[in-house]
């Protein structure tokens, strides 16, 4: 059971809108995710994937559940901890574990790192570490898409310390104002590196009650359970498609690994919820898979990774006359 | 009596000293007094002095400049801290537009005692979102001062200072000073603001560095005295206030000047070392200086490219014999995209 719940947080429950086939690729997409993760911790102390990593572990089924609404043309912009927002819509593997390698191959040829992400294609436009710096470039986003009417929805993706940040509010304001299409999703875990959320913020204070000060309509549900992400970003994510205006949701979550570095931290603590395993057993229970689907896909996963990273290994660094090449961009205008 | 300590111990020291000299001084930042204690910088703190000396900062950088000068304004001598130079890139408005004017705006009938501790990293990945070095553009600001120490000596001797000056100080620590060995005095002592430092002593060349760059220029200088090639080696310490006497005196004597600086090479402060020199000395120079400097290019990432973009002690060497004339090779001839050299000492292991 989650602990998110006995906090009596809005939840809206999904009855009829998630079907079999949602339900076992949004497990299966938790699964890989954390399998990605985990291969990422393991091999990091090798010593060869030299940039510092937030891992997603414990807080996956927030980008997958939200993820499951996005369609081609939507936008997704994230902060430092985006591995999971960046591979539940759809970003590219191999390029990715390149990147942490700082290969030719990786998403941004090895200019970036694990903090700073891209995949055009996926539709994810870019994750910086500067906190906060995305609720506005992701805001702009949905200005120029609005502006150019167009139908598609962009997600911005950042944790609990970011709403400290004036950008925050200033985003939230513009974005009302204007009412434009963007779906702005708390991630709290309830830690901004090693200072819990009660140091710096009052306690009776709830980031869900911020947005809805703008008028901007808000929930605030539990992160673990994926279904019910999925389930409260439809309603939200289709309200923005039908011209609503910005919509806002934070999601309850759990950090299980250091805040950077592959340090896993026990999922077995009093009153954590993995997603993880909270999705498996429910399917299970349901009927909805079978251990053996799981073990086919658990193998398959395991596949595609081990490529992923043998790939990454064998690739050549970018040569030395990329230090700076791009600057400036030289294409067409 | 020699006592040696590391780069980042005597930052702690300097800050235990100015909390236990001064019951005005504070000090905030993220993570200063958590756990992490801003790299050990922090250790203890807030356990000997308490909460209403040392605090927590929420994710707020610019609203907390400001409220820092507001506090400064009426008895506080806040210490902040900024665990990347970056994230200090927030407040700008506070720093930039109020703290550097404000004595000046209102005839100094109020002043801003603040530091800001601003930490560079290098290294491991950093990219360029957490390694940038900026304290050109600072020294640029009239009504700030901006202070870079290289040796553990002076990391806590101008901290010292820094904390102790009526005005907005940007204290620029480069995360690699952290693991540098040296002698550093126990208790109070401080480094005056302004004033270079003439580190070792010959009649070849001038080199003139600053910060961490200095490191590698001690390194490169210790080289150059094996091959019988002796050389004044000059840490700014402090880039403003600045006295050049020191600088000019040297060139008379050398002819030949080098100037390092950790930071991109257009508009940066070797720049105005060498324009110094040029205005006020002119005839002095036997040759065209020579700047070493990182290029300009925003840090990549990956230590493929990274280990061509950092200059290396080889760089500073070369520079000097080639106004020798003295024939010199690529330094970075024998580097290789593999090399791990993003890691100040084999103790690190990432990932910050
Ligand atoms: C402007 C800025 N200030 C400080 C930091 C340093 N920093 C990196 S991550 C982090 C905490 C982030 O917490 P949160 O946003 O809640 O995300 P989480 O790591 O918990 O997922 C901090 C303080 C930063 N990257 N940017």
């Amino acid at each position: 059971m989650s602990f998110m719940k006995d906090k009596g947080l809005a939840d809206l429950s999904l009855k009829k809108e998630v079907n079999s086939p949602l339900q076992k690729k949004m497990f299966f997409d938790i699964l890989r995710i954390r399998r990605i993760e985990e291969e990422i911790s393991r091999q990091y102390s090798d010593q060869e994937m030299r940039c510092p990593v937030h891992l997603s572990i414990g807080q996956e089924a927030i980008g997958v559940g939200v993820s499951a609404n996005l369609k081609p043309g939507d936008y997704v912009m994230s902060g430092h901890r985006s591995h999971a927002h960046y591979l539940a819509c759809g970003g590219n593997l191999d390029k990715f574990i390149a990147e942490l390698y700082g290969k030719e191959t990786g998403c941004t040829n090895g200019l970036g790192g694990s903090m700073h992400l891209i995949d055009k294609s996926a539709g994810f436009l870019g994750s910086v570490p500067i906190i906060g710096s995305t609720i506005s470039i992701a805001t702009g986003l949905a200005f120029e898409t609005k502006r150019r009417k167009k139908s598609n929805v962009t997600v911005v993706y950042f944790g609990d310390s970011a709403t400290e940040e004036g950008v925050f509010y200033e985003s939230l304001n513009f974005a009302k104002s204007l009412n434009l299409p963007i779906l702005y999703v708390c991630e709290n875990n309830e830690m901004s590196v090693e200072t819990p959320f009660s140091k710096r913020r009052h306690q009776q204070q709830k980031i869900v009650d911020i947005a809805n000060s703008f008028n901007i309509e808000s929930l605030c549900s539990d992160g673990q359970i994926c279904e019910g992400v999925y389930g409260n970003a439809k309603y939200l994510i289709e309200g923005i498609r039908c011209g609503e205006g910005p919509k806002f949701i934070e999601l309850m979550t759990t950090k299980l690994v250091e805040h950077c570095g592959p340090k896993i931290i026990g999922m077995e603590s009093e009153g954590v919820c993995d997603p993880l395993t909270y999705y498996k057993e429910k399917l299970l229970n349901d009927k909805i898979i079978i251990q053996k689907d799981i073990d086919v896909y658990e193998m398959d996963i395991q596949e595609e990774i081990k490529k992923a990273f043998d790939k990454a290994k064998k690739a050549k660094f970018p040569s030395r006359d990329k230090l700076k090449a791009n600057i400036f961009y030289k294409g067409e205008k | 009596m020699n006592r040696k300590i590391l780069g980042r111990e005597a930052v702690q020291e300097a800050l235990d000293v100015s909390l236990q000299r001064d019951k005005d001084v504070i000090l905030i930042g993220q993570g200063v007094p958590d756990a992490t204690q801003t790299y050990g910088t922090t250790a203890g703190l807030v356990d000997k002095y308490g909460t209403d000396r040392v605090y927590e900062m929420p994710l707020s950088e610019s609203a907390m400049a400001g409220v820092m000068l507001g506090a400064s304004l009426v008895g506080a001598r806040p210490v902040m801290t900024f665990a990347r130079l970056e994230f200090f890139l927030l407040a700008i408005d506070p720093i930039i537009n109020q703290a550097a004017k404000w004595c000046y705006m209102f005839n100094a009938q109020t002043h801003v005692p603040m530091t800001l501790r601003l930490i560079i990293g290098r290294g491991w990945g950093q990219g360029a979102q957490h390694s940038q070095s900026l304290h050109s553009w600072f020294a640029h600001i009239p009504g700030l001062k901006v202070v870079l120490p290289a040796t553990p000596y002076d990391l806590k001797g101008l901290l010292i200072a820094s904390i102790e000056d009526p005005n907005p100080v940007i204290f620029i620590e480069h995360r690699w000073l952290h693991y540098n060995h040296g002698h550093v005095p126990e208790g109070y002592y401080k480094t005056p603001l302004g004033i270079p430092n003439l580190i070792r002593k010959g009649d070849k060349a001038t080199v003139v560095s600053s910060g961490y760059m200095t490191i590698e220029s001690i390194k490169a200088v210790n080289n150059l005295n094996k091959q019988g090639i002796e050389v004044d080696l000059i840490d700014l310490r402090t880039l403003s206030p600045l006295d050049d006497t020191i600088i000019l005196e040297s060139v008379k004597k050398t002819g030949n000047l080098v100037v390092c600086d950790h930071a991109s090479l257009t508009g940066g402060f070797s720049s105005e070392i060498i324009t110094r020199v040029c205005e006020k000395s002119f005839g002095s120079l036997k040759n065209s200086p020579i700047r070493i400097s990182l290029p300009d290019s925003p840090t990549p990432t990956t230590r493929g490219l990274a280990n061509y973009f950092y200059p290396t002690v080889k760089h500073i060497e070369n520079a000097v014999k080639s106004l020798l004339g003295i024939k010199t090779e690529d330094p970075f001839k024998d580097i290789k995209p593999t090399d791990k050299l993003d890691i100040p000492d084999q103790s690190f292991k990432g990932p910050f």
